[in-house]
């Protein structure tokens, strides 16, 4: 290759204006990310939980660009789904999601869209610190879905903790509760851990993602960016196994074990602020107070399950948690149904989960229950 | 502390911009700093390596007394049974339990590897030996020995620094100067090394755990593509931490050896060793092999003493029967090209033709030693090996032409490197005298966002670093 003769500007002077140019572009590049972000890249139909699951940190991307999206949209009413697997709608792919599904008939009938915030694993502490993230960011939380489950009552051993993923924001947006359950999130981090301290590169790498990061968008939408450059580059993404339960011949040993059996505990349980569920309902209730929140206990595989369900301890737990429930629901005035014989059994994929025809039964449910609740509120979109 | 992580560029930049203010006192700067970074992966660790430092240093000065052997054979035997009491444990106690049947727990102790202990030690046997042999002069001060053995761009994964090279330049650190070239070469190199370590490497690492994941229940054709993902990783990964330790070491107006110079585009083994990790080939061939009498004693001599050497660098690279034996099929390779050689001298024409088929061909032995490497388990490295070589399971596998094109991709970029190494002077005089500004600039930013895109939340530690 030959160099030829020099360029005018190539020397010292050539080498500051490369680094304004560069600083410039870059610049440029945060702007036209922060402002030209689609939602379809953190969000579709839900949240990407193979991102999510690696930096909880993301939630703030999605909920900036759901907000952007109900802005330019003038979204007047709109509903927020929060929950676990079930409402997130595993092990199937977005497009077969109870959102996706809650969203088609809304479209028909001239119902407020739906946004999914559900994540696997989530607990009460989860919900409750997403409805003060979903305050803090200016979204409404006027018309809230949520579902829980039975096993998110039982004793926990001491894990799965009650905030799963965002305990950093709650700490953030209310130590008062984030103190109160503290000293559970510290057993059921040592558990996990076994009690190793958190280590100095930790501490560094969470201060950056919670502190720096968000202010630059490149870093902020990263891991979003890079898995759709991996879809674009046809890199295979791993996902669930959705078929029906009963062509699932390892279904049954794989829930004799420990963890789902936890799920189904017959044990009695504890319904007073003891249990870090309740203390976290109690919080959400009150938040709530006064807005349009529909709880909902998911439904259950009575047929997989058979032994489980139809246990004394079982069936006892369940219409204590129902009568405290519906308690609950009178004193703060919010709907509450029990779902768990809602949905025919050949709908469901395992022991919770449902194939793609059960998420449509269940979109199908929730919305006859939240329009015959809100008869008449919305008018009929032509 | 890995050279993609935050907290390293934040030690990076505080230790280069006091090292450049403090005139008189940047050898301190930088002991102080080496210190500060080794620390990092514990007390233990780092004690370890102090001590290991002293002992060597006060080795090199025992060697002007008169009981030089005494010295020498202590400072090289204590550095050994460091090593081999870190490193090769469990592998010995392993072994012996199960030839006693005697249950490890009896007699196990909690040994943890010290970060870079393979590197280092090596480097500190070298000094000794180059003392012994009268080949460099012994290190008086230990603060210019504790750089030279700690130096933070270096002691985790190496480049293998000789005293002969690095402990003058090591001595002149006072002389040091700022120069706007060499810091940008540096910059540079540390941008390069970043791209390939969190563009490429750690982008293939979830693929290729996940197909060797499978073992023995790969098809034929998974185990090419295993190997082939493999052998770009490692040489992603390995060579990118290389990169980033020689642009280290020019920022502080250091120059290390090169590791790495495209090792695929070789021909045969001579010509791989003499491209892959450069300096540990060098020393196992300084330090190993001419000691076993090279070539002097003997045509069967020689070739007994090359897989006896390449048996010991497969073992250096870990305790386990899976190195020993990549380093043997290492050592076999070569033996059988020198025969090779031996056989076919001067009746072989090497046109363009013959040396691209070369270069194919050796590619190809080259991804079957890998899957020695990689391999965790031994019991699996038989059927895992027969299944590559038999071809019996022919099945394709979903995404089988991405991976094909993947693989085909990264191999172009190989070449790409090769050329651009070949002729960096030129490409350095094109890319400063006739690129303009606005297009560097664009170019500077895309690199720079690509980097920030592809770096993980969660890090995938170097390759190299558990050695």
């Amino acid at each position: 290759m030959r160099a030829g003769p020099a360029r005018a500007g190539s020397g010292r002077a050539g080498r500051v204006m490369s680094v304004c140019y560069c600083l410039a572009f870059f610049l440029l590049s945060q702007v036209l990310m922060e402002f030209l972000m689609p939602l379809g890249l953190v969000y579709q139909h839900r949240v990407e939980f193979e991102i999510l699951k690696d930096n909880p940190a993301d939630i703030d991307c999605v909920l900036d660009l759901i907000k952007r999206t109900i802005e330019r949209e003038g979204i007047s009413e709109y509903f927020i789904i929060l929950g676990d697997s079930v409402a997130y709608s595993g092990p199937g792919g977005p497009e077969q999601s109870v959102s996706r599904y809650m969203n088609d008939i809304a479209r028909e009938r001239g119902l407020p869209p739906v946004f999914n915030l559900a994540v696997p694993a989530a607990q009460a502490g989860d919900f409750y610190t997403l409805l003060l993230k979903l305050e803090e960011k200016g979204i409404s939380t006027d018309n809230v879905i949520i579902n829980l489950i039975y096993g998110g009552f039982v004793k926990r051993d001491p894990r799965p903790p009650v905030v799963y993923w965002f305990y950093r924001d709650l700490e953030k947006l209310d130590p008062e509760a984030y103190e109160a359950v503290r000293l559970h999130l510290d057993q059921a981090q040592a558990a996990e851990t076994g009690e190793k301290p958190r280590k100095i590169n930790e501490q560094i790498q969470e201060f950056l993602q919670y502190r720096v990061f968000p202010f630059v968008p490149v870093l902020k939408y990263r891991d979003f960016i890079r898995d759709a450059i991996f879809r674009k580059a046809g890199v295979p993404r791993t996902t669930g196994d959705a078929r029906p339960w009963y062509e699932k011949p390892y279904l049954p040993g794989l829930l004799k074990q420990a963890e789902y059996q936890r799920l189904f505990s017959p044990e009695p349980v504890v319904l007073d602020d003891s249990n870090p569920n309740v203390f976290f309902l109690k919080k959400i209730a009150e938040l709530q107070r006064g807005k349009n929140l529909f709880v909902f206990m998911s439904p259950v595989n009575s047929e997989l399950m058979k032994e489980e369900v139809s246990r004394p301890g079982y069936r006892k737990n369940l219409s204590e948690i129902n009568a405290f429930m519906d308690q609950l629901a009178r004193d703060y005035s919010f709907h509450y149904r029990d779902l768990s014989d809602a949905i025919p059994q050949e709908l469901f994929s395992d022991h919770l989960h449902l194939v793609s025809g059960g998420y449509q039964k269940l979109a199908e449910i929730l919305w006859e229950w939240v329009e015959t609740a809100n008869q008449g509120q919305w008018e009929r979109r032509e | 502390m890995g050279f993609h992580t935050p907290e390293f560029f934040i030690l990076l930049v505080l230790s280069f911009a006091v090292f450049s203010l403090a005139r008189g006192k940047r050898l301190w700067v930088l002991a102080a700093f080496d210190a500060l970074f080794y620390l990092y992966a514990g007390v233990l660790d780092f004690s370890l390596l102090a001590a290991a430092s002293v002992i060597s240093y006060l080795s090199g000065l025992g060697m002007t007394t008169r009981y030089r052997k005494v010295w020498y054979v202590l400072g090289v035997a204590l550095n050994l049974l460091n090593l081999a009491f870190f490193k090769y444990y469990y592998f010995v106690l392993g072994n012996i339990s199960k030839v006693l049947t005697v249950p490890e727990s009896l007699w196990a102790l909690r040994v943890v590897l010290p970060i870079g202990i393979s590197f280092y030690t090596f480097q500190l046997i070298a000094y000794i030996v180059d003392v012994y042999k009268d080949r460099v002069e012994p290190a008086r001060s230990f603060l210019e020995f504790w750089v030279f053995i700690s130096f933070f761009g270096q002691v985790i994964a190496g480049p293998i620094m000789r005293a002969d090279v690095f402990l003058p330049q090591v001595k002149r650190t006072e002389d040091y100067r700022f120069d706007l070239d060499r810091t940008k070469k540096g910059l540079l190199l540390l941008l390069v090394g970043l791209a390939k370590k969190v563009v490429i490497a750690d982008t293939l690492a979830p693929f290729v755990d996940a197909f060797f994941s499978r073992g023995a229940g790969m098809s034929s054709v998974d185990v090419w593509i295993a190997a082939y993902l493999f052998g770009f990783q490692i040489y992603y990964d390995f060579s990118a931490y290389s990169d980033m330790a020689l642009g280290v070491g020019k920022l502080f107006g250091f120059e290390l050896t090169r590791n790495f110079n495209t090792p695929y585009v070789s021909q045969n083994p001579q010509e791989f060793w003499r491209r892959w990790h450069i300096t540990l080939s060098t020393w196992v061939r300084d330090y190993l092999y001419i000691p076993m009498g090279g070539s002097r004693r003997g045509y069967v001599r020689g070739l007994v003493a090359v897989i006896v050497a390449m048996c010991i660098s497969g073992l250096w690279h870990g305790a386990s029967w899976t190195f020993l034996l990549w380093g043997l099929y290492h050592g076999v390779l070569s033996a059988v090209h020198r025969v090779w050689k031996t056989l076919t001298a001067g009746k072989i024409r090497s046109g363009g033709l013959v040396r691209a088929l070369n270069v194919l061909g050796y590619l190809q032995l080259t991804m079957i030693g890998w899957v020695f490497f990689r391999v965790t388990d031994a019991k699996v490295l038989g059927p895992v090996l027969k299944k590559m070589l038999s071809f019996s399971d022919l099945s394709l596998g979903p995404h089988f032409r991405e991976y094909v094109a993947v693989i085909l991709v990264l191999y172009a970029l190989h070449w790409v490197e090769h050329l651009a190494f070949e002729n960096r002077e030129q490409l350095l005089r094109w890319w400063q005298e006739r690129i303009p500004s606005p297009v560097k600039g664009l170019v500077y930013a895309v690199v720079i966002l690509g980097i920030l895109v592809f770096t993980r939340p969660k890090e995938n530690a170097f390759i190299y670093f558990q050695f």
